[in-house]
């Protein structure tokens, strides 16, 4: 796939409020966001209901977009404000919560449901939880790369950058990559190291108790 | 070193012997390998820099292993994503929805209109009828013989916001009430589905903070001392 299979008339035709084109650009599309979505979101917030939010909005504001060639970058928008809006109510959340004892909000999930990695590897997750420390700036390219077949053409497209940039961007976000988890695995090899020694002092600590109790 | 890569954006340049530029090309080439790209050009250079810097097969091995593990992630995201359809309903209120801005547009002007045809008519109203200058005494104008099992949606509301307002139940009603949807009918008339937001209070013996135990499970705990103020969900 190096070129989008939905071209400037079929957007065009969703703008105008054909519905066949809408879903057919939304199909094409809604990869992409869902790795936007990752790149902002927070991580206990559920990917599926953030999806639901901006096909929500594609829906109600698609009539607003003015020209095709800005209705990727619109749609990445639209995807950064809905993450970055369900941020803020997490913060609010958080900052001061009062229920009434046994009520359940019913929006609230566990935070285990709500990450989609759920089904990947050890490593697939230690890997994807470094990438969400990158730089913004670097986090979506190198995110939308790993999207099957995602070409930096339609990167660019989306990032409304140069391809050389995008190329630039991806490659350097890599290597940071590559240091926050080896700075990541060097932590918390010392965490592990500083638990061995406590415990190892502590049961040292003890013995020495028993012995001279003994005496 | 974390601490530094998040200092900046565009600015960040990796602090190598052999300078950014250098740094750069090798990551380039790097990334290019990964994602399966590099030409023969690319590959001779690869091998230059690899006569000198051993470091580079490692390199690239951590990167094809890292891109591997956020491809699995990816393809997990883009499972979920491929599970989300367009509303359905609203589909066609896209098809519509020019029409409805036009609608919304000028209705705005007609809906202040309205209201000002209304209050004139009250007002004048009012200065005749003796029951009416009652009724706009009170902070919500309800019929004073209508009772509740006979009265309209509207006036059962009213006398509620009324009787709240009294008994120190009912705070207020929030002005702009939050627009759900709206939904062209067959008719050409536009069916509007809107939150109205009442604000209540009540008086609590004691209250409780939403935490979770070393499970992660959610459980109540009480806040003894009473905080200054805390918004709640």
């Amino acid at each position: 796939m190096n070129e989008w299979s939905t071209d400037g008339s079929q957007i065009q035709a969703a703008i105008g409020g054909d519905h066949d084109a809408l879903s057919a650009v939304w199909r094409e599309h809604r990869r992409w966001v869902a790795a936007i979505l990752i790149a902002h979101k927070p991580r206990e917030t559920d990917l599926e209901d953030l999806l639901q939010v901006v096909a929500m909005q594609v829906c109600r504001k698609m009539s607003e977009v003015r020209d095709p060639n800005l209705f990727r970058p619109w749609l990445r928008t639209v995807a950064i404000n809905a993450a970055r809006g369900e941020g803020r109510k997490v913060n609010t959340r958080k900052r001061g919560m009062l229920r009434f004892v046994g009520f359940e909000h019913p929006n609230r999930r566990g935070v285990s449901d709500a990450t989609h990695a759920n089904g990947c590897s050890d490593d697939a997750k230690r890997v994807l939880a470094a990438a969400l420390q990158l730089p913004e700036s670097y986090r979506e390219p190198v995110l939308m790369r790993c999207l099957k077949n995602m070409s930096y053409k339609q990167i660019s497209a989306v990032l409304e950058l140069p391809e050389t940039t995008v190329e630039t961007r991806i490659a350097r976000g890599r290597r940071m990559l590559r240091e926050i988890v080896q700075i990541n695995d060097q932590q918390s090899e010392k965490q592990q190291q500083r638990e061995l020694n406590k415990q190892s002092s502590m049961s040292d600590a003890s013995a020495s108790a028993i012995s001279g109790g003994a005496r | 070193m974390n601490k530094e890569i998040h200092q900046s954006d565009d600015s960040y340049r990796p602090q190598r012997e052999g300078g950014a530029m250098k740094d750069d090309q090798r990551d380039e080439l790097i990334s290019r390998v990964v994602d399966g790209c590099a030409g023969a050009d690319d590959w001779n250079q690869f091998r230059q820099i690899a006569a000198e810097d051993q470091q580079i097969w490692s390199d690239l091995a951590v990167a094809q292993s890292q891109y591997e593990g956020l491809c699995e992630t990816m393809h997990s995201a883009a499972a979920t994503a491929d599970s989300v359809e367009l509303p359905g309903g609203m589909i066609r209120h896209a098809q519509h929805q020019q029409r409805f801005e036009f609608v919304s547009r000028w209705g705005g002007w007609a809906a202040a209109a309205a209201i000002l045809l209304v209050w004139v008519t009250s007002m004048g109203n009012s200065q005749t009828n003796p029951d009416a200058q009652r009724q706009n005494a009170g902070m919500v104008p309800i019929g004073s013989n209508t009772m509740l099992q006979s009265a309209t949606p509207e006036q059962a509301m009213d006398q509620y916001i009324a009787a709240g307002y009294q008994a120190g139940r009912v705070v207020g009603e929030i002005p702009n009430p939050i627009l759900v949807e709206t939904r062209p009918m067959d008719d050409g008339t536009f069916e509007v589905l809107y939150i109205r937001q009442i604000l209540e209070r009540k008086i609590l013996d004691e209250v409780y903070r939403e935490t979770n135990d070393e499970f992660g499970n959610s459980i109540p705990v009480p806040i003894q001392d009473a905080p200054k103020q805390v918004r709640s969900f």
